[in-house]
């Protein structure tokens, strides 16, 4: 993003909220609440640091008020920037604007949603689209359905090659204690499992859970005297195509590329500099989509490059180390989760799951259906 | 002396003959020179010496370099110690007995020697250039003075070997014995005889010969002129050039000093480098790593060709060539008289052009039989079939090979497309069968692509192989598969350059293109040379037996109006009456830009890059998918059939060779990205993909399972 220094902000603080399916009387607020707390004393920061807030969430029309009333702050700078589950990314490119310009000195970045124990029809209400609610699309799997048909159209992508991505998660949700899923999963049960919207079973589509969580983000100086080392935020690139899938441009190809693009340049960084990658599995076709957009193969080729177990824990790159949207928590917007998660692996505190020597990471976050793209690239000092 | 060395030296009365042992041909492998040094200068120091003798055991005099040695690392040659400093140091004259070959170094030590005998069938040259190198042990500096710079530079520049009888005129040797004659007592006989003559006659010591040089400062800048067009992209011609001009310019040491750095240039050149793969590349494709290297071969004695067209033909010529009697069969004696004239009119225009002489033009006619009946090629040790290229046609001829062919002869097909087992199975004897597939001109192109059926056996097919090197050809095996390995790896480059056109570019383009790349000969004009009706036939073949197959609108366009290239006068060029430069047609051009707009394709710009790009990495891709098949042994293989079947430009290596230039990485992440552009045919091999990914270079990719 233009007018952003490379490494002039870092993530200080991260924690999830409770995950997975939480007490009725949660609200997605609550859900924030707990993250910022969390996140806060993950960094040794208190509430009354904070003077920047962001959230966003679908379950609150106007979340700022509701969130900042229930901290009882009142932050200089806030934004609710909502755009699917990108989002987040999205915040930390603002939150980085706003510290170099000296708008706040903390910000917490925040989500929260109770969409497993409310029901998605009642967490995220869709809106009438004259091109294809006639239709009665199952949404979003049939946005993101259509995108994997196309690749397995035109790239001879096979149902198999999108199952190895959920057993790869699955693999690494292994690892993850907090992970939703507990059992290990096979290529033959990914294809064999209830068919939901071809070319996708159940086992290619993200989890519907609840959860929440934040991250506190300050600028360079601060963070090297908090208490934990900081990631710092090395690029940022963002990109919006569309935001229903029929009015996407080619249904192989996302604004990733663009996202991508401009994070690296920010970065001085290239797809063979990343040390682990977090993207945005919604569906097994994303994790295809974002490796061949953000470089790490080339288009058409990502099917092939996930098979083998390439992006499973001994494999050769390492993707979505948490077990992922697919198989670790996926409550509606899962964007934040990814840069958790990307933090976590630079501070080396990832247990079972540590990717060894790893300096650099890519959060990459897709909203809406593959609509808005927004990747960030952190680093440890070392790479500062 | 031990048994085993590499130079031994004997005193025979006085003479000390110097014998170079170092089979097959005695190169000059480490411990070669050195070994003649340590002779030499034993020689020297003997007083019961008089003179010396320096002579090849075996079959040879010295064939050359050990090429294996350049660009490696080397110590450097100690000053003075080199064999040719040595031999100039000698105060005993060193008499050198040539049969055999004296190439490149082993030429060079002869002209370092005092006097040069040989006999009739030895050949010298400097072939140096032939491997974008140059004589570096003075060679450039003593040839001229002996034989005058000009004469010296043609054959420095061209590399050719000059037949004894030749060097004697040109005064490179100084006497022939006969054949017969023991050439070992002949040199001794003339070491003996000069053993008292001084001064030595040393070449480095006259310039009598380089005033011709002087008469003619021109000579130089003419010569460059005259190889500007078969040396493009090279420097060896030109250092050449520039090292033989250094031997009339300056005194002999200093001109021996400029010869060292013009070869430091080129030896580790990008042309030199591919040079010497493409060298062992034609080496290695003789390898057959399935079939037992003992394998007894049939006898091949003589040959039949059935079919007496332009194939035919030219395969009866590469017969005749190389001495075996041939009979061509054509059932119609119309046909047959029409193919025989054939062959003389491309005898009497070598005869005209002056490569071939009358007498051995008789001797080749002589050779060749005309037969209208199968049952008088029955005795034939081997049989090619180069008839139509139909498969009721070609499954009637197998049938009647199998009834009138002795048993045990081998049963070959030229055909260039259809599976070879169609054929096989067409006999009672399909392990005799294989294919043989030349390559137009058939007696002009060195390539021979032997086709394993799923029968051959393995010495038909060790036979095929050898019998192809026999008439002078390079053998190449190949599975087979649709257009077997040479054709199947060229066939993406001619969609391609078909594509390319409905988006934009013109032939005069692609060509040019592909000219400076350092092909003979552009793609489009080729195309124009065997005629547009051919590929035409084929594409309408395929486009009825596959409904997704690719037409070639523009293609079709040109034919049907006519234009079937030189034959027609017109075809992608234009061609003025008896001329036969492809001249770019602005009608063309019309046709192409209304044919691209009625099928609505965007027009654009290419660069050279792309265009260069686009036909051979679409080939690199097939070769890939090739090799993954397990139909060629070797990705070097397919460079050898790039090399000698289609004109790709020898000093770049070869298809594969070139493309590891560019890197597997950057031709996989190309030609994804043109899957992605183009659809389908760009879908990268997966072979492709694993070396890309494991950094492997197409010339040490595994092939897939066997043929």
């Amino acid at each position: 993003v233009a007018g952003l220094q490379r490494g002039s902000a870092a993530i200080v603080g991260v924690a999830e909220s409770d995950l997975g399916a939480v007490v009725r009387e949660m609200s997605p607020i609550d859900l924030m609440a707990q993250g910022v707390h969390r996140a806060l004393a993950d960094c040794g920061l208190q509430l009354r640091d904070v003077d920047g807030l962001l959230c966003a969430t679908s379950q609150s029309r106007t979340s700022g008020l509701a969130f900042s009333e229930y901290l009882g702050i009142s932050p200089a700078f806030i934004d609710t920037t909502i755009l699917g589950g990108s989002s987040f990314m999205f915040h930390v490119a603002h939150v980085q604007a706003a510290l170099q310009l000296g708008l706040c000195k903390h910000a917490v970045i925040a989500y929260g949603s109770t969409q497993r124990t409310v029901g998605r029809r009642h967490a995220s209400v869709r809106e009438y689209n004259p091109y294809e609610t006639p239709f009665r699309p199952f949404l979003p799997s049939t946005a993101y359905a259509l995108a994997a048909s196309r690749h397995m159209h035109q790239y001879g992508t096979t149902r198999e090659q999108l199952a190895a991505v959920a057993v790869a998660a699955r693999e690494w949700a292994l690892l993850n204690p907090v992970a939703w899923e507990k059992k290990p999963l096979t290529i033959a049960e990914v294809l064999s499992a209830r068919m939901v919207s071809y070319p996708f079973t159940v086992r290619d589509c993200c989890l519907i859970t609840d959860g929440g969580g934040a991250i506190v983000m300050t600028t360079a100086e601060r963070a090297r005297s908090l208490k934990k080392p900081p990631g710092y935020v090395l690029g940022c690139g963002q990109a919006i195509t569309h935001a229903n899938i029929s009015s996407m441009p080619d249904l192989t190809v996302t604004g990733a590329l663009r996202s991508g693009r401009a994070a690296y340049e920010m970065a001085g960084l290239g797809p063979k500099d990343i040390d682990v990658v977090e993207l945005y599995d919604a569906f097994t076709i994303n994790t295809i989509l974002f490796l061949e957009d953000l470089g790490f193969c080339p288009k058409g080729e990502g099917g092939r490059f996930v098979e083998g177990g390439r992006i499973a824990p001994k494999g050769s790159l390492p993707v979505n180390t948490n077990g992922g949207g697919l198989s670790y928590c996926h409550p509606g917007m899962y964007g934040l989760f990814l840069l958790i998660e990307a933090t976590r692996q630079l501070r080396r505190e990832c247990g079972a799951r540590q990717v060894a020597d790893c300096d650099t990471a890519i959060a990459h976050g897709n909203g809406g259906v593959l609509s808005s793209q927004s990747t960030v690239i952190l680093g440890t000092e070392a790479t500062v | 002396m031990a048994e085993d060395a590499l130079v031994c030296f004997e005193n025979l009365g006085g003479i000390g003959v110097i014998t170079v042992d170092n089979p097959p041909v005695n190169a000059l492998s480490p411990g070669v020179p050195e070994g003649i040094v340590e002779a030499v200068e034993r020689g020297n120091a003997d007083p019961t010496i008089k003179a010396m003798v320096l002579i090849g055991a075996g079959r040879s005099f010295i064939a050359g370099a050990d090429i294996r040695q350049f660009g490696t690392r080397r110590p450097p040659p100690v000053p003075g110690k080199r064999t040719h400093e040595v031999l100039d140091a000698s105060a005993k004259p060193v008499v050198a007995a040539i049969h055999g070959y004296a190439l490149g170094g082993g030429l060079e030590i002869a002209l370092a020697s005092h006097y040069r005998v040989a006999v009739p069938s030895a050949k010298v040259g400097l072939p140096e250039v032939l491997i974008g190198i140059l004589p570096g042990s003075g060679g450039t500096q003593r040839l001229p003075r002996l034989i005058g710079p000009k004469a010296a530079m043609d054959m420095i520049v061209s590399g050719r070997h000059v037949p004894a009888e030749e060097a004697r005129g040109l005064g490179i040797i100084d006497e022939l014995v006969a054949e017969s004659a023991d050439l070992r007592q002949a040199a001794i006989a003339m070491a003996r005889r000069v053993a008292d003559t001084r001064p030595l006659p040393r070449i480095r010591d006259r310039d009598d010969k380089l005033a011709e040089a002087k008469a003619d400062p021109g000579l130089f800048d003419a010569m460059r002129k005259s190889i500007a067009r078969r040396a493009r992209n090279q420097n060896a011609p030109y250092n050449c050039i520039a090292a033989v001009e250094a031997s009339c310019a300056l005194p002999f040491d200093d001109g021996v000093g400029r010869e060292r750095e013009l070869f430091d240039e080129l030896e580790n050149s990008a042309e030199a480098r591919a040079l010497r793969y493409a060298f062992f590349a034609e080496r290695e494709v003789a390898k057959l790593p399935d079939i037992p290297r003992e394998t007894p071969l049939r006898p091949v004695e003589s040959a039949a060709i059935i079919g007496a067209g332009t194939m035919g033909g030219g395969i009866a010529m590469s017969f005749a060539e190389f001495g075996f009697p041939v009979k061509l069969l054509e059932v119609s004696q119309e046909a047959l008289d029409r193919g025989l004239a054939r062959i003389r009119s491309n005898y009497e225009t070598s005869v005209k052009r002056g490569s071939l002489s009358e007498v051995e033009m008789n001797r080749r006619l002589g050779l060749i039989e005309p037969v209208q009946s199968y049952d008088a090629i029955g005795q034939c040790d081997v049989v090619i079939e180069a008839v139509f290229e139909r498969i009721p046609v070609k499954e009637e001829v197998f049938a009647k090979l199998d009834q009138v062919m002795k048993p045990g002869a081998l049963i070959f097909s030229n055909t260039s497309g259809i599976d070879i087992d169609i054929m096989a199975n067409a006999t009672k004897r399909p392990q005799d069968v294989a294919g043989t597939h030349f390559f137009a001109p058939a007696n002009i192109m060195k390539l021979f692509e032997v086709v394993q059926g799923a029968k051959s056996a393995p010495d038909t097919l060790a036979t095929a192989m050898a019998l192809g090197r026999k008439i002078g050809k390079i053998s190449a095996m190949a599975g087979n598969c649709d257009g077997f390995v040479a054709n199947r790896s060229r066939t993406p480059f001619g969609t391609e350059m078909n594509i390319m056109v409905e988006e934009g570019v013109l032939p005069e383009q692609v060509d040019k293109v592909m000219v400076d790349f350092g092909y003979p000969i552009g793609p489009f004009a080729t195309a124009d040379l065997s005629g547009l009706d051919i590929g035409y036939d084929s594409r309408q073949r395929r486009a009825a037996e596959n409904p997704n197959y690719r037409k070639m609108p523009i293609a079709d366009l040109l034919v049907e109006s006519g234009r079937l290239g030189q034959k027609t006068g017109a075809g992608w060029f234009r061609y003025e009456k008896g001329d036969r430069t492809p001249h770019p047609d602005p009608e063309v051009a019309r046709m192409i830009k209304e044919k691209a707009k009625e099928l609505g394709i965007e027009q654009r710009s290419f660069s050279d890059e792309e265009i260069l790009h686009r036909l051979l990495f679409a080939s690199v891709n097939e070769a890939c998918k090739i090799l993954e098949e397990g139909k060629a042994y070797r990705a070097s293989d397919i460079d050898v059939m790039w090399l000698n079947g289609f004109g790709f430009p020898r000093y770049r290596g070869g298809l594969m060779y070139w493309a590891d230039g560019i890197g597997v990485a950057e031709v996989y992440r190309q030609i994804a990205a043109w899957h992605q552009r183009y659809g389908e045919r760009w879908a990268p091999a997966p072979l492709l993909r694993r070396l890309a990914e494991t950094g492997t270079p197409f010339r040490e990719a595994e092939p897939g399972r066997p043929m």
